[in-house]
């Protein structure tokens, strides 16, 4: 179990510390900046739309970018201007600030800035450029409406970056909203396709049940806080003992569900493959650092809600376990979901969704065991490695003109080679080959399972060291199937190329970020290992526990590394065995595992158990109360209707019908008539207007001389 | 020769000026009245100025304001007989005629009754 | 003893009175201009009277030379020949009495509003003309017109502007 040992700083913005100040400024303009480009883009867009101008991709495409480069560079240098002060060993504080928004209550606007923030935003700044640069030559190949495109891509940005710098709970609340609105508009944006609607559809759904646990947690939050939600407030509160994490079990498994609306877990993960509908870019996004991990930065946000002894007890006297047991149990029970659909489905981007859903399920049992540095350690990772394989499939799947079934693919290496080699990085990342970034970070993960003291502990590190063999199986697979082997895809109509060097750049900057990374997370494994001495920067697990102050144990470190590197070796061999050496070996497990392979594509039968529960219990609750509705409660409503209403409106027809219309009336018609009189003198000749204006002033001077002041004759 | 006396043939002035505006029939002896009782007024200016300069003794300004009002008021019957001359060859050109009395576009047309 | 100035204040305020009746009662439009233009110099003989030369300057000079001329023009350009003054007795009689009603009640307003400190509000020295006042108050007045000064300036310019706006003929 991780203990919280960092005592709050919490400096307000506006109250004299001006670099507090800039930097509050900074990250408002940060959050703006993509938002005021969406507007602008939307803006063309409707000037588009109505005929009256066309822009060129290019344009629209130099506008999403520059503004996102802006955010970028600012959310950098808040970054660094957040760690100088580290860097001189000075604790890191949260930094906030916060505007009046309802008046009278602590319902307000508030930035704030702490490790958690400054980084994500910053990492999210890097991978959210690049895929705005790769969109631009994905688009812009017999896509229309790239404008379109490139609002709402800013607007999801813009609202992610958002979420990040939220201060309390209300804001994440809002922003949180603007990300799902903003991931609806771009999952359907080929809204023409049936599928693609749908999907959009049913992401916005799935993810309304987990909003509708958020919505409930915060009121109750607010309900325990005194009504201030402020992040910093809530750190306070646990600090002093004033509120215990028991008293908030109920709001932190609310706000769980809200994560996993939101971040996929089990049960509600059905949304994320059916999201690929939308553009690769948006998939790249979507996945790599916005919307998926907007659920996780939420549960790590609230991190001191989930944790206390008894958890529970409070509530559900006669259960045991803490919400952060739940969360580390949905979390692994997800990633070998997750892994294990990936290795059945043989749709390109659909493989990488899955595996997405199963590195968060990773991320959230890291969260619930209480390695808080281990999951944004896994988080930094993946979101690069993600995003970067989600930009090759995408590479992939232009080159090919659409074509995402892998089973059509093969043989591409030959052709797009640097596509292969910066896919063959991610893949070996995500697939956690020794001293690989994933590698690191998985490992750190299983091992703060291992650490925690959450019930069958052992049991759920044995899940995650299966699902790290899965993950190496299906990743080897998905390369061994793409780019080598024979080339199976229809000859005759497609000729692959090499990926434009306008595509290679992201790409490769990407991969070289992952190498960066896998080089930086080994040398602190190997330092931890040989209990080197070194700068802490190099350390990156303990840099973030320190930044977090919260330190996950170690123990068990050099075991965990053998157990995983051989699962992963077994992954990576079996993969190599089944698709090159023995292809018929592959068949025939197949043909014998049919039916679970069944079970796994219908998704263990999760989306069917939901749809039955709408279609038979939800619905029909809802129709129950629809007849109560309309029996007992409309019965009342006309039985007073008809009988009391009746008697009152009678009388007061009579009584309008004489009283009120004869007062109408008759003041009509008397005015009508004195006006009939009147209107003759309006002939329209000025000299007779200026007799009477005359003769007004001289009556008025009449009455002034004779009942006025000093001057009055009597 | 009295302050009264001043105030009493502005008082006239005004009132035959007025007179004008009430009967003449032509707009440019409409002007010519309005003329008058501007004049009226700058006699009252002028007079009081310097019964004030004479009794009291105020800064610059003051013992010049009815001067300064008076240059105002010139002023204003200048541009006013400019606009009234364009006015009238505007009238003119459109109905042949300046009397006052046979243009009454204000009036409601006869068919609406 | 009925002073020279007294005396000519009266005479004056009698040239100014049946000149600007004539303005009323002149048969022609000429000759109502004429009449307008002798009132005005009667004015400026007032402003004379009380000590304002500069005044009297540029009444002459602006309102009888100038604004005259311009009227003057105004009536060439717009009158026909038929156009004499023309009697309506009901009307005039109206009008009369409607005049009558404001002439009464502002002189009883004046009569008892005028301050009770009468005086001879002519007070030059001796009654003569030096030349040095007279620059010294040319002066002082333009010290107090210069505060005044931009806003004539903004209205001649307006008024300039809507006489050349009406005046263009309109293309047809």
């Amino acid at each position: 179990m991780a203990e919280a040992e960092k005592t709050l700083e919490i400096i307000k913005a506006f109250t004299g510390d001006s670099t507090a100040d800039s930097m509050i400024l900074m990250t408002a303009a940060i959050v703006l900046i993509p938002m005021v480009a969406a507007v602008l883009l939307i803006a063309i867009r409707y000037i588009e739309v109505r005929g009256k101008l066309q822009v060129s991709p290019l344009r629209a495409a130099v506008i999403g970018n520059l503004s996102i480069l802006l955010s970028t560079g600012i959310s950098i240098t808040v970054l660094s201007m957040y760690f100088a002060n580290y860097v001189k060993g000075i604790q890191t504080p949260y930094i906030e600030a916060s505007w009046e928004f309802i008046a009278g209550t602590k319902l307000e606007w508030a930035f704030l800035i702490d490790p958690l923030s400054a980084m994500m935003g910053a990492l999210l700044g890097i991978i959210a450029l690049m895929i705005h640069f790769y969109a631009y030559d994905y688009m812009r190949h017999g896509e229309e409406e790239v404008t379109r495109f490139f609002a709402f891509l800013n607007f999801f940005t813009g609202s992610m970056w958002g979420f990040i710098y939220a201060g309390n709970l209300f804001n994440s609340l809002i922003f949180w909203e603007l990300l799902g609105v903003s991931s609806y508009f771009l999952i359907g944006y080929y809204w023409y396709k049936p599928s693609a609607s749908a999907a959009a559809m049913k992401a916005f759904l799935y993810n309304k049940v987990g909003d509708v646990g958020f919505l409930v947690g915060i009121f109750l939050t607010y309900g325990k806080t005194g009504g201030d939600l402020s992040y910093t407030h809530i750190f306070e509160l646990i600090h002093k003992g004033e509120l215990s994490a028991s008293t908030l079990a109920v709001p932190a498994i609310l706000i769980f569900l809200a994560a996993v609306g939101k971040s996929s877990q089990f049960p509600l993960f059905g949304w994320l493959p059916e999201a690929m509908e939308g553009p690769t870019p948006v998939s790249a996004l979507l996945h790599s650092s916005t919307m998926v991990k907007a659920g996780l930065l939420l549960l790590m946000r609230n991190f001191l809600m989930l944790y206390d002894v008894g958890g529970f007890e409070a509530v559900l006297p006669d259960v045991s376990i803490p919400p952060a047991a739940i969360i580390t149990w949905i979390g692994i029970l997800t990633a070998l979901l997750g892994a294990l659909m990936a290795t059945t489905s043989t749709d390109i981007k659909r493989i990488l969704a899955f595996s997405t859903i199963s590195q968060l399920g990773y991320i959230a049992s890291a969260i619930g065991a209480g390695g808080l540095s281990p999951a944004f350690f896994h988080l930094i990772s993946h979101a690069t490695f993600k995003s970067l394989l989600f930009l090759c499939a995408g590479a992939v799947i232009h080159n090919l003109h659409h074509v995402q079934d892998i089973r059509e693919m093969g043989g591409l290496y030959r052709h797009m080679k640097w596509t292969a080699i910066t896919m063959g990085i991610g893949l070996l990342a995500l697939a956690g080959f020794p001293f690989m970034s994933g590698f690191v970070s998985k490992d750190a993960v299983i091992l703060s399972i291992a650490n925690s003291d959450i019930p069958f502990k052992e049991g759920a590190q044995a899940i995650g060291l299966l699902t790290a063999a899965i993950t190496a199986f299906y990743s080897t697979r998905m390369f061994y199937v793409v780019f080598l082997g024979e080339e199976r895809y229809d000859k005759e109509k497609i000729v692959p190329h090499a990926s434009s060097k306008l595509m290679l750049f992201p790409l490769i900057t990407l991969a070289s970020l992952v190498v960066i990374e896998s080089i930086w997370f080994s040398i602190g494994l190997i330092a931890h290992l040989a209990e080197l001495e070194l700068p802490e920067i190099f350390l990156f697990e303990g840099f973030l526990g320190n930044m977090f102050g919260v330190h996950t144990p170690t123990d068990g470190a050099l075991q965990g590394i053998i157990y995983s590197t051989i699962m992963v070796f077994i992954g990576m061999g079996a993969a190599i065995y089944f698709y090159k050496i023995n292809p018929n070996a592959r068949e025939s497990i197949r043909s014998s595992l049919k039916f679970f392979e069944d079970f796994i594509n219908n998704r263990f039968g999760v989306d069917i158990a939901i749809f039955w529960f709408v279609d038979h219990v939800a619905l029909p609750i809802g129709n129950a109360f629809k007849t109560f509705d309309s029996v007992v409660v409309d019965g009342l409503v006309n039985f007073f209707g008809r009988t009391a209403s009746l008697a009152i409106a009678d009388f007061s027809d009579q009584f309008d019908q004489k009283v009120i219309d004869g007062i109408v009336n008759g003041s009509a018609y008397s005015i009508k008539y004195s006006v009939q009189r009147l209107r003759k003198l309006q002939d329209g000749i000025v000299g007779d207007y200026a007799k009477f204006m005359i003769l007004g002033i001289g009556m008025l001077l009449l009455v002034f001389n004779l009942f006025f002041g000093k001057l009055a004759l009597f | 020769m009295e302050l009264e006396w001043f105030v009493y043939l502005s008082l006239i002035l005004f009132s035959i000026g007025i007179l004008g505006v009430l009967t003449q029939k032509t707009a440019i002896r409409i002007l010519f009245s309005v003329e008058l009782i501007l004049n009226s007024a700058n006699i009252n200016f002028v007079a009081f100025n310097s019964y004030l300069q004479s009794t009291t003794s105020g800064t610059v300004i003051d013992q010049y304001m009815g001067w300064v009002f008076a240059m105002v008021v010139i002023a204003l019957a200048a541009a006013e007989a400019a606009v009234g001359l364009a006015i009238f060859i505007s009238l003119y050109r459109n109905f042949r005629e300046i009397v006052v009395a046979n243009i009454y576009e204000l009036a409601e047309s006869e068919e609406d009754e | 003893m009925v002073e020279f100035f007294d005396f000519f204040f009266v005479i004056n305020a009698l040239f100014i009175v049946f000149s600007g009746l004539g303005v009323l009662f002149a048969k022609r439009v000429m000759q109502s201009a004429l009449s307008l233009i002798f009132t005005l110099v009667g004015v400026a003989n007032v402003f004379l009277l009380v000590n304002s030369e500069y005044l009297w300057v540029i009444q002459v000079s602006v309102y009888g030379g100038g604004i005259a001329v311009l009227l003057l023009f105004a009536g060439r350009l717009t009158s026909n020949e038929e156009d004499h003054f023309s009697f309506d007795r009901s009307d005039f009689l109206i009008s009369f009495l409607f005049v009558l009603l404001i002439l009464a009640n502002l002189f009883v307003f004046i009569s008892k509003s005028i301050p009770s400190q009468r005086g001879n509000i002519y007070t030059t020295d001796n009654g003569q003309l030096l030349l040095r006042q007279f620059f010294t108050n040319i002066w002082q007045a333009n010290q107090g017109l210069g505060v005044i000064l931009p806003f004539i300036a903004l209205m001649f310019l307006a008024a300039l502007l809507a006489s050349v706006k009406l005046a263009i003929k309109e293309d047809e």
